[in-house]
């Protein structure tokens, strides 16, 4: 880019617009909707290690909770666009826990995705309790 | 000191390039109904992109300066002339390797470079996704050129090809070349291995335009399509903000060395295997990769293995 010359920033600036406008068009704004299927394959391809036990998803299906078999802190897939990604949480990890009714908010401090509400209607309450930060939880 | 002036930016002059391929890409992948395109992906991708450009100006000039600068101590006179463009692009791809490489075996480097990797989706907005903080020293690994003669424009004009050439290669339209080719350059197929999770493909392949440099020194895994490619990073982020996405890793290096109890700790939290700990909360590319091949290699028990 040169600094002398406006064109050389108008040119990427305008290619940007013109490829989200693509994008958008052809479809490009749809969001994955978690089933129990594609959250335990997920779960076995980024934490294998993790015996699947209790799952919990979310009522609009953008996260799940899953809790170990045999103990130990629980895993979280959650959607990110069209793609999910998945977290190992220890309770040590986990630095607050807010029930609200039916809805649970989680707060970690991971820089890149630090908080997950989910709708778990009946069995937010089971969850929360699960999840309660190690301090608290003792 | 004067600078040698420069020669035409091959990056500025293939922007537009660019952005008509990514069109197309997008075009051709809609009428594939294959979803390679993701709008808040993208829109991550391309500012990464833009942001790498404006970085790239100050970073660049101070890059450029040290070049000149090195190069006043130059040990031959190479100048320009068609052998010496032919020899600086081996010898800028070698160099690429080496700091390919290492970007991934060294976090220090790795925190500059994971953002390019960041990225679930692969194609050709992906090649695009590119580092706001490397450009301050990556420069360093590339200031031998300049000591052994190659004159600094053509290192740069060289960097320059090398960043336009792995530009198209970010992509799943193209399944395999001829095999002549697959054999010598660095191709869409081998690159999809390099951006893959899959323990078997992890760490591998880190040429820039020939992937005989990988060849060599056994860093060489070509594409298994019984294996597919998984894209993204080993744990993958859950963000499309494109400044979270460029600083993540110096932040977790900042948190690990604030917890850290000796300088060893230290030492081996900034510049070890990117996935070392003392706790065994995460895991290198080498121990996933271990881990695997154990697995792999365990006897399938009889009682489970007939269907």
């Amino acid at each position: 880019m040169d600094p002398q010359n406006p064109v050389t920033l108008l040119i990427p600036l305008f290619g940007i617009a013109l490829i989200l406008a693509a994008v958008w068009l052809t479809g490009g704004a749809r969001r994955v909707r978690l089933d129990r299927a594609l959250a335990l394959r997920r779960l076995a391809e980024d934490l294998p290690g993790f015996a699947a036990g209790e799952m919990a998803i979310d009522a609009e299906g953008a996260a799940a909770l899953i809790a170990p078999a045999a103990g130990g802190g629980c895993a979280i897939v959650f959607v990110a666009g069209d793609r999910v990604a998945v977290r190992h949480l220890d309770r040590r990890d986990i630095s607050r826990v807010v029930l609200e009714q039916d809805r649970l908010l989680i707060e970690t401090g991971d820089f890149t995705h630090g908080r997950f509400a989910l709708r778990l209607p009946g069995e937010a309450a089971r969850w929360a309790s699960l999840l309660e930060p190690q301090e608290r939880a003792a | 000191m004067t600078l040698e002036p420069r020669l035409a930016d091959p990056v500025q002059l293939a922007v537009p390039a660019f952005i008509l391929l990514v069109l197309l890409e997008i075009a051709v992948t809609r009428a594939q109904r294959r979803s390679a395109y993701e709008l808040r992906d993208t829109a991550a991708s391309l500012a990464m992109g833009l942001g790498n450009l404006v970085v790239g100006l100050a970073a660049g000039t101070g890059a450029y300066v040290a070049l000149n600068a090195v190069w006043q101590f130059r040990l031959f006179d190479i100048g320009y002339h068609w052998w010496s463009f032919l020899l600086i692009l081996f010898a800028e791809d070698l160099t690429y390797y080496a700091f390919h490489r290492l970007s991934h075996r060294s976090r220090f480097w790795w925190a500059a470079h994971i953002n390019h990797h960041s990225s679930q989706h692969y194609n050709l907005s992906t090649a695009l996704r590119q580092t706001w903080t490397g450009g301050i020293f990556d420069w360093v690994l590339w200031l031998p050129l300049a000591l052994v003669g190659f004159p600094p424009a053509m290192i740069v004009f060289q960097k320059g090809v090398s960043l336009v050439y792995q530009f198209w290669i970010h992509t799943e339209a193209i399944e395999k070349l001829p095999r002549p080719i697959e054999a010598v350059m660095n191709t869409p197929s081998h690159h999809r291995v390099h951006h893959a999770t899959n323990p078997r493909y992890l760490d591998r392949n880190y040429a820039g335009i020939f992937i005989l440099w990988d060849r060599l020194f056994g860093s060489f895994v070509a594409e298994d399509p019984a294996d597919p490619c998984r894209y993204g990073l080993v744990r993958n982020i859950g963000t499309f903000n494109p400044l979270r996405i460029a600083l993540h890793e110096w932040v977790a290096i900042l948190r690990d060395l604030r917890q850290a109890r000796s300088w060893h700790e230290r030492c081996v939290f900034l510049f070890a295997l990117p996935g070392r700990s003392f706790d065994g909360s995460r895991r290198t590319t080498d121990e996933i990769r271990a881990e695997w091949l154990r697995a792999a290699a365990l006897p399938v028990h009889p009682s489970t293995s007939s269907g």
